[in-house]
């Protein structure tokens, strides 16, 4: 019979195992394997992968895990029917819950409670029984061997043996091999692999050494004594045990009683409780055609028309449930006052539309609700809410928590994986590199993964590590083989999964590190790959803004007072200043590249901010779509539809794909793709894990095209615009959310500053300038922004006027939120009557004192900055005579007044941000060869010039081919720098390190967007030792 | 500012950049090369990754690219490319400080270690010392110069004082009080007094950043609101607190060298004039109630090389024949190839031992003899190659280190790959290389000095691999055989040699 290796360790066992499940099913399916079983420690979080890799070379996935037991040791266990599933989710459930992180423990009873539907092996050196023989405590082994019998019943429970060439297999062997003849019970052979092939070992040494938080060179017999832990074949196993064969032939006896897969996992999205008369459609239909009364006014033929076809698809595939569920939600949201957006594809539908789900209306914007739903589709449809970042998203959160409690709901993981920088700390940690050198190659990477012009070996020798050094090779093998490799489980941002009946019997669930939350063991694509929904619950710091700026509004009167759906449409105000990349603080177009292409297209109508949403993305960019769109929208190059019989679908965006319902479409047009198909395309345009999904779809299209006499040329063109979607696919109704969102900020930026600027401030750190360049950028547009003050200022910032705002004590770095209650209140009960009474009614810590006194807040109380700091610095204790204190004026002090420099810096250092002159507008009379920002537009084309300021943001696309972009801000606005990447590779630390930078190059002003393109790069000394924080490598 | 009384004359001696100068004795570097020192170890403990890696001092060519201390190295190498960055040599700065010392005790017997690179010095009781202040500061630098230093030297008269003054001088300052000299020392940075960390963080918030700054601040205020330190501070900016030096007691050497006017050729002489030395070494421990723990030998050939060893005694003690005894067995059997041209003997000096033995634990019956034998044993067999080996925590059989008698001897590692059961290794040391002929894939012929032996059945392979991570890297395939001969052995092949690891039984 057949080998089947059924105690596989994946590097979901984090730090005991070095091979993916992938890497392990491709290689099992390599050595004739039909059939694997995936056991991580305490978790299923490998199987889903393995699962669907195994789906892919038409295997097999077994489900189990290794049970960490009571006394520490560990039991493999494989799931062999439903029940048997849902026990072991349950049990890890109930262990990983109550117990701190990697602390949960089962216990022997709990086994024996949970053990219906599943299946034991005796384990390996760590397992109760051989762990037992090891210490040769024959009576722990007997009593083992008599639990399993009992718990498991002689059909299901067995012993493992596993031989890895080491003198102590002998003896194990045999004890075990009497052990198991004595209770009557099978031999299975397994190799225990703990990596697919011999070269794992490597990582595995180094993950235990990890793991045992210390060095390879001290982790001594912590480590492998060889590389035979890897995935053997049939061929190698029976040449293992050629005493046994009955065990290798076990292996396959026992995988035959397993019948479950992940296929029959049993979820079920939860159910809408309807009134009585109703059953979940009737009552979906009744609220949709309600709903949509109220929604659109007056019903015409085309709308009923549209809400009748909807309703019948939804009803056909059986979700009207999960219409009523996300309806109910978006309700609640409304009613407590939170904002609520549906986006994604829900966004073409009439009946979310009609439901207050999404605000994009679809029959407007011509959004085929095919896209969403269609009748040959059964998977779940995809509607993500945009909520207010921060405190009420959470309140949705835990509202979902305590809806669908107990186990109900809960967020997805996010796998954190090995990285570049984090790949190289811990490779480097284990190899006890210096620390200098690890911390020097960070700093050298200071932008995260993005596409390298300097290999690994030139990065980590310019990090200080020498081309001969004895480690350099193990460590770029290391660094090779640990990227990618999940590291540990995170929650995804806003990922929730819902179910009916106990998620816990779907998926075991953990504790995440935030307090309160729970999270299962999959991330978002495994759980779409099993076919569990997902509710996007997203936080959008600009929701909250506009939330929060629309209260201010109405708190500040009529005339201020708007409603978001009541913004005017077309304003030529807030249009011209789109027009002018004037967006600083604009959601979506704000962005440096956004800015760049804003003047060129010239937005006037609401399509046009799509367009321009959709546009600067990853997908058009790397399709170089984004120059042809521009050309055809001036005039300058004719519209091609690549195809003719592109022409319908294309010609709202001039010719270029920018939407994957685009792309689906000529899909299905040129290469007559069905329904099935197109859905197959749309996912592997959305699953951001495999590169092997798009080349496998890719390839489909390539030859049904072929099969339809496509000429090579065209084939070639469609398929690059269609693989340029592979990394941000973006639906038009997607992008109209957002548009929306785009449009409402622009026009509160153009007509409510001061309140839009507030509420920017509060909500920070959000979008893509620091709040120094939002004021900065506020007050060029006349508004005066006033410092934090102790006796006027709030907790937030606040709007004083129409065009004053007054900074609120939360801009304030190194206050902590108590001491900011505590401040309010004191004052609460009277104004402060001067320094003295201050510092006795409000005894917060001398460090937090200093930081007010620093920033200036204190400038009522005291003559000025180095006064309060004199004053705060004296102890004192309210006593009886404290109340004579009171009215008594400060003490003069010895202190300097602070110079404008110093002023800067203390603004800097207390609140990240300054009211006060910009620090270059300080060193500006310093600086003669220094062109302005506000100049250059002026100059000439072409001409040298130098431009120099604070460094707000530096950007190195994956899509641009390792060039950098800079920008440098002054007391006058932004110049931006375009930096080639020879350039950055030769000036990387001065960029990546510097505040204040000098750059020297030549002036490039195209379709009115100014670029300096650099050709030196130096550092620029600065009166101010700090500066902003930079948005950098994003 | 003011001074002591005029009759008080002090000298402080200040080594700037003192880890720089220290690191770069070690590691010398071209004048104009851009340097600059880390802070804390070479490799760091684990977890302390904060503070580690920081720049301490960088020379003057670094500091005019922009390179100040409290940078990361990527911030500095960011300011110039060419940086070259040192770490900090921690015996090499004590060295330089007891070099510092030495030469303050050439001059006066009362100096105090004020800190690394800082001594001050009283000279108030040499003659005439007031008119030669500026020779003898430039004395002194000549002097340090010759070990590859730079001072600066600064006279006064008080200790902090003259600190300040060593601070503010750019070779010589001799610090009289009033004048261009105070203002030089009202110029310098609030950080040359060491405040307490919290003192200097408000002070910098105060923009307190010269000693005169700091000094104008009234002494009731500073009090009130930086505590004692704080007033410390401003005291010393004021003008010193008038203290005394911590003096440096001069260790008691015992030390002895011996420059000879004849080379020596033979044992004989050597071992006469060893005693000699012996015997002022043992009259000064006897002197101080000490006794010696181990002798440090250093034989300087005529051919300039020299020959260092360092001999346990088994019991310390200060018994001239016994000690000279333990030299005598070390230079028996050693042969060099020029004439011992000068000779150190050190005594490394204990108290007598206070060790109660357990009960149940035998002591040595002689231990002066066992550490006598062992001496010859190592003279026998060569150094290093005697002693208690020390299993390793390693999957490497055999992986042991040689470590001394009477060292304390660490619990070895427990290995889980060896059974507890069967027949017992007799290792053969060193094993024995041999070769080995294979029938299918299995070793089938050992062949050893000539003689072939056949094999009757072999059990294995066994693997073992490790320290893939480094040059040693290392492999074995193991086997268990029965040979002709009626043996069972144990074979191994590493990389392409068969060795034979020993015989079972």
């Amino acid at each position: 019979m057949a080998f089947v290796e059924l105690h596989a360790r994946s590097a979901f066992s984090f730090l005991r195992a070095s091979s993916t499940p992938e890497a392990l099913l491709d290689h099992a399916a390599s050595l004739g394997m039909e059939q694997i079983a995936i056991t991580d420690r305490d978790g299923v979080y490998g199987s889903a992968r393995a699962h669907h890799r195994a789906g892919e070379h038409g295997m097999r996935g077994i489900v189990g895990a290794e049970l960490t037991l009571e006394d520490d040791s560990v039991l493999p266990v494989l799931v062999r029917t439903r029940e048997g599933y849902q026990n072991l989710c349950r049990m890890l459930t109930q262990s990983k819950l109550r117990a701190a992180k990697y602390a949960g423990r089962i216990t022997w009873a709990e086994l024996e409670q949970h053990a219906q539907g599943l299946m034991a092996l005796s384990g390996d050196e760590e397992g109760p029984l051989l762990g037992a023989l090891a210490r040769e405590d024959r009576q722990t082994a007997l009593s083992t061997m008599e639990n399993l019998v009992r718990i498991f019943g002689r059909e299901y429970a067995a012993v493992e043996i596993q031989r890895h060439h080491l003198r102590k297999d002998r003896l194990s062997v045999a004890s075990l091999a009497e052990l198991a003849e004595r209770f009557d019970l099978p031999l299975v052979a397994s190799n225990g692999p703990c990596y697919a092939m011999r070269e794992g070992r490597m990582l595995l040494d180094a993950f235990t050494a990890l793991r045992h938080h210390t060095t390879l060179d001290e982790a001594g017999l912590l480590l492998s004594p060889n590389s035979q832990r890897h995935l053997k074949g049939e061929h190698e196993m029976r040449a293992l045990f050629p005493d046994l064969p009955a065990a290798v032939d076990n292996t396959a006896r026992l995988a035959e009683r397993i019948e479950f897969t992940l296929e029959n996992l049993g979820y079920q999205f939860p159910t809408y409780a309807v009134p009585a008369g109703h059953d979940m459609n009737s009552f979906l239909r009744e609220a949709s055609f309600h709903a949509a009364r109220e929604r659109y006014g007056e019903m015409n033929h085309e709308i009923k028309a549209k809400l009748d076809h909807e309703l019948r698809v939804i009803h056909q595939l059986g979700f009207s449930g999960y219409f009523l569920v996300i309806w109910d939600i978006v309700r609640w949201c409304k009613d407590q006052g939170i904002m609520v957006q549906g986006r994604g594809s829900a966004a073409n539908s009439v009946v979310c539309y009609s439901l207050g789900i999404t605000n994009a209306e679809p029959i407007k914007g011509k959004l085929l609700f095919e896209r969403f739903l269609s009748e040959g589709r059964d998977t779940w449809p995809d509607i993500d809410l945009d909520l207010p970042s921060g405190d009420r998203r959470e309140r949705v959160i835990q509202e979902m928590y305590r809806r669908f409690a107990p186990h109900g709901a809960a967020m997805t993981a996010n796998v954190i994986t090995y990285r570049g920088r984090s790949a190289l700390r811990e490779m480097g940690k284990v190899l006890g590199l210096p620390q200098d050198v690890i911390s020097r190659f960070s700093s050298l990477f200071a932008s995260g993964d993005f596409q390298h012009t300097l290999g690994m070996e030139d990065h980590v020798r310019r990090a200080g590590m020498p081309g001969d050094h004895p480690r350099l090779a193990a460590l770029l093998r290391l660094h090779a083989a640990v990227h990618g490799m999940p590291r540990h489980l995170g929650q995804h941002s806003g990922g929730m999964v819902l179910c009916s009946q106990g998620l816990d019997t779907v998926v075991p669930l953990e504790p995440a590190s935030m307090p309160g939350r729970v999270v299962v063991q999959w991330d978002k694509d495994d759980c779409a790959d099993l076919g569990i929904i997902k509710v996007d619950l997203l936080g959008l710091g600009m929701m909250a803004v506009l939330e929060d700026t629309i209260h201010t509004c109405h708190a500040r009167g009529e005339a201020r007072a708007f409603e978001m759906h009541r913004i005017p449409q077309d304003d030529p105000a807030t249009y011209d200043m789109i027009c002018l990349a004037d967006t600083i603080g604009v959601f979506q177009i704000e962005s440096r590249a956004q800015m760049a292409t804003l003047p060129r297209l010239q937005p006037r109508k609401f399509y046009d901010l799509v367009v321009a949403v959709s546009l600067i993305r990853p997908g058009p960019i790397v399709g170089k779509m984004v120059h042809p769109y521009l050309n055809r929208h001036a005039g300058r190059e004719k519209v091609d539809y690549i195809a003719d019989c592109f022409e319908p679908i294309l010609e709202k965006t001039l010719g270029v794909p920018l939407f994957q319902e685009q792309v689906l479409q000529m899909a299905m047009i040129i290469a007559g793709f069905s329904g099935g198909e197109a859905e197959e395309l749309r996912r592997a345009l959305s699953f951001h894990r495999s590169q092997e999904r798009m080349d496998k779809v890719m390839a489909k299209l390539r030859a049904a095209m072929t099969q339809r006499s496509v000429p090579e040329a065209t084939q070639d063109r469609v398929v690059k615009s269609i693989q340029s979607f592979a990394v941000y696919g973006f639906p038009e109704s997607h992008a109209i959310s957002f548009a929306l969102l785009a449009y409402a900020s622009a026009w509160l930026r153009t007509h409510r500053l001061a309140e839009f600027t507030a509420a920017l401030l509060n909500n920070q750190p959000m979008g893509f300038y620091s709040s120094a360049t939002l004021v900065r950028d506020a007050k060029l547009h006349g508004l005066r922004v006033l410092p934090v003050c102790v006796t006027l200022s709030d907790l937030d910032c606040r709007v004083d006027d129409d065009s004053t705002i007054r900074l609120g004590f939360s801009q304030l770095r190194g206050v902590c939120s108590a001491s900011r209650h505590l401040l309010i209140s004191a004052r609460q009960a009277g104004p402060w009557l001067g320094i003295e009474d201050f510092l006795l009614r409000c005894p917060l810590p001398k460090d937090e004192l200093r930081v007010l006194a620093k920033s200036g807040a204190l400038n009522t109380l005291a003559s000025n900055r180095r006064s309060a700091l004199w004053e705060v610095e004296q102890k004192r204790e309210a006593d009886l005579f404290s109340a004579f204190a009171k009215a008594t004026l400060e003490s003069s002090s010895p202190l300097a007044v602070m110079t404008p420099a110093e002023r800067l810096e203390a603004d800097y250092a207390a609140t990240s941000l300054t009211v006060g002159p910009h620090p270059m507008a300080l060193m500006r009379a310093t600086l003669p060869d220094i062109t302005r920002a506000c100049d250059l537009p002026s100059r000439r084309p072409g001409s040298r010039v130098i431009i120099g300021g604070m460094v707000i943001c530096r950007q190195r696309p994956g899509t641009a081919n390792g060039h950098v972009f800079i920008s440098l801000e002054d007391e006058t606005g932004i110049a931006n720098a375009f930096v080639p990447s020879s350039l950055f590779e030769a000036r990387r630390l001065v960029i990546t390190q510097e505040s204040f930078l000098r750059i020297r190059g030549r002036l490039q002003i195209a379709d009115n967007v100014t670029t300096v393109l650099a050709l030196a790069i130096e550092h620029l000394p600065s009166t101010t030792q700090g500066g902003v924080r930079s948005h950098d490598f994003h | 500012m003011n001074t002591k009384t005029s009759s008080s004359v002090h000298a402080a001696i200040w080594l700037p950049r003192f880890a720089l100068q220290a690191a770069l004795r070690v590691t010398p570097q071209s004048s104009g090369a851009v340097l600059a020192v880390l802070d804390g170890g070479a490799e760091p403990a684990a977890g302390n990754e904060a503070g580690a890696g920081r720049i301490m001092h960088a020379n003057q060519i670094a500091e005019c690219r922009g390179i100040m201390p409290g940078m990361t190295t990527s911030q500095a190498m960011a300011r110039c490319m060419k940086l070259t960055l040192l770490h900090r040599m921690a015996d090499e700065e004590e060295r330089v400080q007891q070099e510092l010392l030495e030469c303050a005790d050439r001059w006066t017997p009362d100096y105090e270690s004020t800190e690394p690179g800082l001594c001050v010095l009283d000279l108030s009781a040499a003659r005439g010392i007031r008119q030669r202040r500026l020779a003898c500061g430039e004395s002194i630098r000549t002097e340090l110069a010759t070990h590859s230093l730079e001072a600066r030297v600064g006279f006064a008269g008080d200790p902090d004082h003259a600190c300040l003054a060593a601070h503010a001088a750019e070779s010589v300052l001799i610090h009289e009080g009033g004048g261009s000299d105070s203002t030089l020392l009202e110029k310098l940075p609030v950080a040359v007094l060491h405040p307490a960390p919290a003192v200097m963080e408000v002070l910098r918030l105060w923009g307190v950043h010269t000693l005169a700054q700091l000094a104008a601040l009234p002494r009731e205020g500073v009090a009130a609101r930086l505590g004692a330190d704080g007033l410390h501070a401003w005291q010393l900016a004021k003008g010193g607190t008038g203290r005394l030096l911590q003096r440096v007691r001069p260790a008691v050497l015992f030390c002895e060298t011996t420059e000879l006017e004849h080379p020596v050729e033979s044992l004989e002489p050597l071992l006469f004039m060893l005693r000699r030395m012996l015997e002022t070494l043992c009259r000064r421990l006897a002197e101080r109630w000490l006794v010696a723990a181990s002798e440090h030998l250093r034989l300087t050939f005529e051919d300039g090389t020299q020959h260092e060893r360092l001999l346990r005694v088994a019991e310390p003690t200060r018994d001239e024949d016994l000690l000279l005894r333990v030299l005598h067995t070390h230079l028996d059997g050693m042969r060099s190839a020029a004439a011992v041209k000068s000779v150190t003997l050190e005594l490394t000096p204990t108290r007598q031992s206070m060790r109660q033995n357990l009960l149940f634990e035998r002591s040595l019956r002689d231990p002066q003899r066992f550490a006598e034998t062992l001496a010859q044993l190592e003279a026998l067999f060569g150094i290093g190659r005697m002693g208690k080996p020390r299993l390793l925590s390693s999957h490497r059989p055999d992986a042991f280190l040689m470590a001394g008698f009477l060292e304390p001897t660490p619990p070895a590692p427990t290995r889980n790959d060896t059974p507890s059961h069967g027949l017992p290794l007799c290792r053969f040391r060193p094993p024995r290389t041999v070769g080995v002929s294979l029938h299918q894939h299995r070793p089938a012929f050992i062949t050893t000095a000539g003689t072939t032996l056949a094999i009757t059945a072999a059990n294995g392979p066994c693997y073992l691999s490790g320290d893939w991570w480094d040059r040693q890297a290392w492999s074995r395939e193991v086997w268990e055989v029965a040979a002709s001969d009626g043996a069972l052995y144990q074979l191994a092949r590493e990389g392409s040699h068969w060795v034979l690891d020993g015989v079972f039984g």
